[in-house]
């Protein structure tokens, strides 16, 4: 009987897991395209007349499912890539990324400098469930450059431009 | 208060130095939303609830950074950087540092 709970747990979160996570790929790929101009880079190299906007941060928590959860511990057997968490991680940095532009835009910047992505695992509750999940914060200094100077090449995510292609 | 991650404010000069600041804040969820969280975490997706507690944790400790800049007499934090770590099941500690500066 336990078994059987189980296993339809696995099947239920092989596909809202699933699911959840190719919307979320097609919402960031909209998001990626929508803000492709805007520049970000991780350097400290501001033009020289940079005009400083403010610190800004985003920030989001992913949970991973069961079933996901279930391909890393038979991979944790053998060892290996763990193809499943790699995009789980993937659409928190993207995802914190977006964020943090959005708060630029919305100061009326046009590019980040020296961005930092960092991506922590937290724990949610006591209890048997120690799996816990990740956030990823992307923070940086917003400024609003002059556009016809160069800072240098540009920095900037290209999965929006797939699109086109 | 100016808060920037990179050594200088842009558009402006660095006259003083104080040294560094620190703000930090440890904080955790009601079992409520911990329970609701684990539930969640069982078909994937964003756990909003940990995304806002966090967000507001990162500002409260951001306004401990700048009350302790503001003591020293700063009117800006440069290089600041942000670290966050579990210290317990359910709850994290956020800190966030910086130097203290007076810029013109």
């Amino acid at each position: 009987m336990d078994l059987l709970i189980i296993l339809a747990l696995l099947i239920i979160a092989c596909f809202v897991g699933g699911a959840i996570e190719r919307k979320h790929f097609k919402e960031l790929k909209q998001k990626e395209f929508l803000y492709s101009s805007f520049l970000v880079v991780n350097k400290e190299d501001v033009g020289k007349d940079a005009e400083f906007v403010g610190l800004v941060s985003g920030n989001v928590v992913i949970g991973h499912d069961y079933f996901k959860a279930f391909l890393f511990a038979i991979r944790n057997l053998f060892g290996g890539r763990v193809r499943a968490y790699e995009t789980l991680m993937e659409r928190a940095r993207r995802e914190a990324i977006i964020r943090a532009k959005e708060k630029a835009i919305s100061q009326n910047a046009n590019a980040i400098v020296n961005l930092r992505v960092e991506t922590v695992k937290i724990s949610i509750g006591g209890g048997q469930n120690k799996l816990g999940c990740f956030e990823a914060i992307a923070y940086g200094t917003a400024v609003k450059i002059n556009k016809n100077i160069k800072i240098d090449k540009p920095v900037i995510n290209n999965h929006g431009m797939e699109i086109l292609k | 208060m100016i808060l920037t991650n990179i050594e200088t404010v842009p558009g402006k000069q660095i006259v003083e130095h104080y040294g560094m600041v620190y703000g930090s804040t440890v904080r955790t969820k009601h079992m409520f939303a911990d329970i609701g969280a684990g539930i969640k975490n069982m078909f994937g997706g964003e756990l909003r609830s940990y995304t806002d507690l966090l967000e507001k944790s990162r500002q409260q400790a951001m306004k401990r950074l700048k009350n302790e800049a503001q003591k020293m007499g700063a009117n800006a934090v440069v290089n600041v950087r942000f670290t966050t770590s579990t210290i317990a099941a359910g709850a994290s500690e956020i800190l966030i540092y910086g130097t203290a500066v007076k810029v013109q």
